[in-house]
């Protein structure tokens, strides 16, 4: 596909390279970790011996109330067995998504800063390419390819993690204490973690398009640009007005993604049904994205976000770069 | 044919400096022409104004089009090298041919991928690899595969070797330049471009000093080495510019015919260069030049 945009966006995969090294590496890290972790530190430990013993009567020195939790673990139903691999896969998703997140904040905050930095920018500028189109492609990047690229990581890496875990396990006790895998189940987490992606990238557009602005219109030390007002105006707050509406202001920004999605707390603490493991739809529930979508925040959020685009683009397009 | 730029009162300042004075600009399809001009005399921000990377006040229109407001659609048709715009280093030959193919609906591939087989550039190298003269190839291979009406050359080959200099005109007017584009080069290295010009544009202060075809040139300015017995007979004649070379006085007349100048010595065409250096250079010219035509 050779469209404008479609080659804009590709640049960017050239130029900002660790947006697709950076995450495979991770992963590499992640699946190999688990790997050593699923083999090696179940060979010498109690965990090892559950791992070994194909069945309960192989454990000899178990204690009378080990054995009852394991029988209950073998007892339990599908539908609540499931929710041990919802829980793992929403943890892998955390683990690459917020890995990402760090990726997405250096990217953003150097993608219209290099072209200045490395005095390319009158190249890009002698080609038929608006200047909204240029921080677009950058916003899109972001926003769009990364996160669907974690997902599609996220939702493979999950496989072959449960691949490495099934190899290991499938003929020990473990594995009769794990159920089948759902793919039902899968697919239905997956739905759950693009829903949160797309919550999470509209509640955060403001901030992502914030740092773009700062890339085209900082001159330099872009990163401390970035971070240390965000250090300073709360601290500089409280030091002189002992007030805290900044940091709070920023601590919802930032972090009321999560009382956004109205996560039901009860619910997805795990084991404190009298000790029972909640039901996998119970788990799936008790994510609630459609507070995300009706909350005023999220649009003004976004309206903002455009604001904060347009500048970009008005910056880009009238400032004197040579 | 529509002009190709048309500048009425062309201003700019940058606070109280005055880059750009209300200059007068009509350049037609088809001219080469070299933009001429001492550091910091305004052919940057001249450059910067067609390109629309500048604001500017005053009338400006490129190709019919206003830089300020359809800089986009603009790029359809120009395109520029400047001396301060280099490829981005991270970039490989064959991601910068395949980008240009991607978003420029004029470029022609072939052509490039045809001009770059010609060096010894090749297609896995990054920018950064390249040496300096090969960016400028690989700059030229892009640049030259694009089917544009105005080319803007701001001091493409500076820092380049001579080999690399004549090889970069070469390739420009033989498989670049024909009768409906128009080139636009600003340079200090005057000798080297002014065997390709058509027209000169001298500027100064953000003045047009001078806007003349080479024909005009030849005809309006002689250069005369008078013999010692016409020398105050010469000198009458009021030249614009004189200069004593080993023992010998050169001087520069606009405008006086060449019967009237022959009867007092050796007269020839002067070059470009020394016409450069004699209107910006006036401190011994006993007489001004006429104004820009």
């Amino acid at each position: 596909m050779n469209h404008p945009f479609v080659m804009l966006l590709r640049r960017e995969l050239w130029e900002h390279r660790s947006l697709w090294i950076a995450p495979l590496v991770w992963v590499g890290i992640l699946v190999i970790m688990s790997t050593w972790g699923t083999f090696q530190l179940t060979r010498d430990n109690d965990f090892g011996e559950f791992a070994s013993a194909t069945s309960i009567e192989e454990l000899q020195d178990l204690s009378e109330s080990d054995r009852r939790e394991i029988e209950k673990a073998m007892a339990l139903d599908s539908d609540r067995g499931q929710t041990v691999f919802a829980v793992s896969y929403f943890m892998i998703s955390l683990l690459i998504s917020g890995f990402m997140s760090i990726v997405v904040f250096f990217y953003l905050i150097d993608s219209l800063f290099s072209e200045r930095r490395d005095r390319s920018i009158l190249f890009w500028k002698s080609l038929p390419v608006s200047d909204t189109q240029v921080v677009l492609s950058k916003f899109v990047m972001a926003m769009l390819v990364v996160p669907i690229g974690v997902i599609l990581l996220s939702a493979v890496t999950q496989l072959v993690l449960l691949g490495i875990w099934n190899l290991r396990f499938s003929n020990s006790v473990i594995g009769l204490m794990t159920p089948d895998w759902d793919m039902g189940s899968w697919f239905r987490a997956q739905v759950i973690e693009a829903g949160t992606m797309l919550g999470g990238v509209m509640w955060y557009a403001p901030i992502a398009a914030y740092f773009l602005l700062l890339s085209v219109w900082v001159k330099r030390l872009v990163f401390l640009w970035a971070v240390i007002p965000l250090v300073a105006a709360p601290l500089l707050e409280f030091l002189f007005l002992r007030t805290s509406h900044v940091a709070e202001f920023l601590g919802h920004r930032f972090g009321g993604f999560v009382d956004k999605m109205n996560i039901d707390p009860v619910t997805v603490r795990i084991g404190d049904h009298d000790n029972h493991m909640p039901r996998v739809q119970e788990l799936y529930d008790a994510f609630q994205l459609s507070g995300m979508f009706t909350s005023l925040e999220t649009w003004v959020g976004m309206a903002a976000a455009a604001g904060l685009l347009f500048l970009a683009i008005r910056i880009r397009r009238y400032r004197d770069d040579s | 044919m529509t002009t190709v730029i048309e500048a009425r009162g062309l201003s700019k300042n940058y606070g109280s400096t005055q880059a750009l004075r209300a200059v007068d600009l009509n350049i037609q399809p088809g001219r080469i022409v070299g933009l001429i001009g001492p550091n910091g005399s305004g052919k940057t921000t001249a450059i910067k104004s067609i390109l629309g990377l500048s604001s500017f006040e005053g009338s400006l229109k490129v190709l019919g089009l206003d830089p300020r407001t359809q800089r986009d659609e603009l790029m359809n048709d120009v395109c520029f090298i400047a001396d301060v715009a280099v490829l981005p280093r991270w970039l490989k030959v064959s991601q910068a041919v395949e980008f240009v193919a991607g978003v420029h609906p004029r470029f022609d591939r072939a052509r490039a991928e045809e001009f770059l087989a010609r060096t010894d550039i090749k297609k896995d190298s990054r920018v950064r690899q390249l040496s300096k003269g090969m960016v400028t190839q690989l700059h030229l291979a892009l640049i030259l595969a694009i089917d544009a009406k105005l080319l803007v050359l701001d001091e493409p080959t500076l820092g380049l070797d001579l080999l690399f200099r004549r090889s970069f005109y070469d390739n420009l007017l033989n498989d670049y330049f024909n009768k409906e584009r128009t080139i636009i080069i600003t340079t200090h290295q005057v000798e080297e471009v002014e065997n390709i010009l058509t027209d000169v544009l001298f500027i100064e202060h953000g003045k047009i000093r001078l806007d003349a075809s080479m024909e005009t040139l030849t005809e309006r300015f002689t250069q005369l080495t008078p013999t010692p017995a016409n020398l105050d007979r010469a000198r009458a004649l009021k030249p614009f510019w004189e200069r004593e070379i080993f023992g010998r006085v050169a001087m520069l007349f606009d405008g006086r015919s060449h019967e009237e100048l022959s009867a007092l010595g050796e007269i020839r065409a002067p070059s470009v260069a020394d016409l450069f250096v004699a209107l910006m250079q006036p401190v011994s010219a006993p007489a001004a030049p006429k104004e820009a035509a």
